[in-house]
């Protein structure tokens, strides 16, 4: 039956226009319900909106402002990354290394032939020490500051039975600008034990370049720069 | 009669048809609102390993925002890594760059012709320095300046760990706007996707906050 069109029947001849308003009723409800639905969904959706908390990180101590915590990390992290950041701390390592024993320092501090001794160490390099530890990862521009300026307060506190050696729970290597494939900036946090001034913290800021032919044994990697001071 | 009747009935359905995918386009992007809610992890003052605890905006207030805005300022304006990259950085109009954005056009460019090269010339002799802001921040009444007192550590030789840092003291004297500006410092700046799509490039959390210096008076001692 064709309601309300074919509802105009002999024996009830109101019945059409009864039959149209109650169709008009039904309408009217369904749109009323449909409008309250749809005015309990705004605010709750409003309320319900998709939160993105951010956690900033203030070090009070730096005033460094970080992002932390972020959702979408990175989960890959690159190859030159990595190798840069052990070199950074291992390079940190080894430079703060004073051993009781004259002849193993001066194995450390030795300069070498590029050529041959410094190929293939990769192992030495990152695990043990077969000496030429820091000509080897350095330039020699930087080699040449570390001889000038460092080599004989090294050789000084050496003679005065001076030790020192870091704690590696106390090693933190990050970021100090972009690093690229190429390079990049490193600040090492570390902490050096000393027999005779106690422990003491220091940061170093390491400059990392690259050139693969001078350095097969790191992939190219080497300390461009390295500065480290006392922190206080 | 019967078709007007019909006719009307289209239309309103039409018109109803309309309306509801109007609201329901609404209630789509109503859905997809986002808010951007800063939280604030501070170093514990008993180590530097231990972060503190994060606070919010609100527990944060906006006070103690704006104390933290100066004092990253102040920072920014004075600290020395042994990086010549670093300072060349600092000193170009990036909107990645805090001292830039937080700085008015007159404040920034006095920086960069009195401060940045003595800062470029140092860096690049390895010296390294560090800021600390300390006594309370706040304007005097009858000064148009905020009063900053900062201690600047400098080691001037790098691998020397013999060497104890050169401390200097100095006043900073920031105009900051006026009240009203003021009273914006610490709202997060709008719109909120760009907001959100800076700290996903990895910009400095610092310049998503309202916050500029128009003009510094610095007084070393």
């Amino acid at each position: 039956m064709d309601y309300p069109e074919d509802f105009d029947t002999a024996a009830f001849p109101a019945g059409k226009r009864i039959a149209i308003s109650r169709t008009f009723g039904v309408w009217v409800l369904i749109a009323f319900f449909l409008v309250v639905a749809c005015c309990i969904a705004i605010p709750w959706l409003q309320n319900n909106r998709t939160i993105n908390p951010y956690v900033i990180y203030i070090d009070g101590m730096r005033g460094n402002w970080e992002l932390v915590g972020q959702v979408e990390t990175q989960d890959i992290v690159p190859y030159y990354t990595s190798i840069q950041r052990a070199l950074a701390g291992v390079f940190t390592e080894k430079w703060f290394t004073i051993s009781d024993n004259p002849e193993l320092n001066a194995l450390h501090w030795k300069q070498c032939s590029r050529d041959t001794d410094c190929v293939d160490r990769i192992v030495s390099t990152f695990e043990n020490s077969g000496g030429c530890d820091l000509y080897c990862i350095m330039s020699d521009n930087m080699y040449r500051r570390f001889t000038e300026n460092t080599l004989p307060l090294y050789k000084m506190y050496e003679s005065m039975g001076q030790r020192w050696n870091v704690d590696f729970s106390k090693i933190t290597v990050s970021p100090g600008g972009d690093v690229t494939l190429n390079g990049g900036m490193w600040v090492v946090h570390a902490r050096i034990r000393s027999n005779l001034n106690g422990d003491f913290d220091v940061i170093a800021y390491v400059k990392i370049a690259r050139d693969v032919e001078r350095y097969p044994q790191t992939l190219g990697f080497y300390i461009a720069e390295f500065n480290a001071y006392r922190e206080l | 009669m019967k078709r007007l009747i019909g006719f009307l009935l289209g239309f309103a359905t039409m018109i109803m048809v309309f309306g509801a995918i109007y609201v329901a386009a609404s209630v789509y992007d109503t859905s997809e609102k986002f808010a951007v809610e800063p939280y604030f992890l501070r170093t514990s003052t008993k180590s530097s390993d231990l972060p503190g605890l994060p606070k919010s905006l609100d527990e944060v207030g906006k006070r103690k925002l704006r104390d933290w805005l100066i004092q990253k300022y102040v920072k920014e304006y004075f600290y020395i890594v042994p990086d010549e990259e670093n300072i060349a950085h600092r000193m170009e109009k990036r909107y990645k760059m805090p001292l830039y954005v937080m700085s008015g056009p007159t404040a920034f460019a006095e920086w960069k012709q009195d401060v940045a090269p003595k800062i470029q010339a140092m860096a690049s002799n390895g010296v390294r320095r560090t800021v600390t802001v300390f006594n309370e921040i706040f304007k005097p009444e009858s000064s148009d300046y905020w009063r900053v007192d900062y201690e600047l550590k400098t080691w001037y030789k790098p691998n020397d760990m013999s060497e104890e840092p050169t401390i200097t003291r100095g006043t900073m004297y920031l105009d900051l706007g006026d009240d009203e500006h003021v009273k914006h410092i610490g709202d997060v700046k709008q719109p909120i996707e760009e907001v959100q799509n800076a700290l996903q490039r990895g910009v400095d959390p610092a310049i998503v906050f309202v916050f500029t210096v128009y003009k510094v008076l610095n007084e070393e001692k």
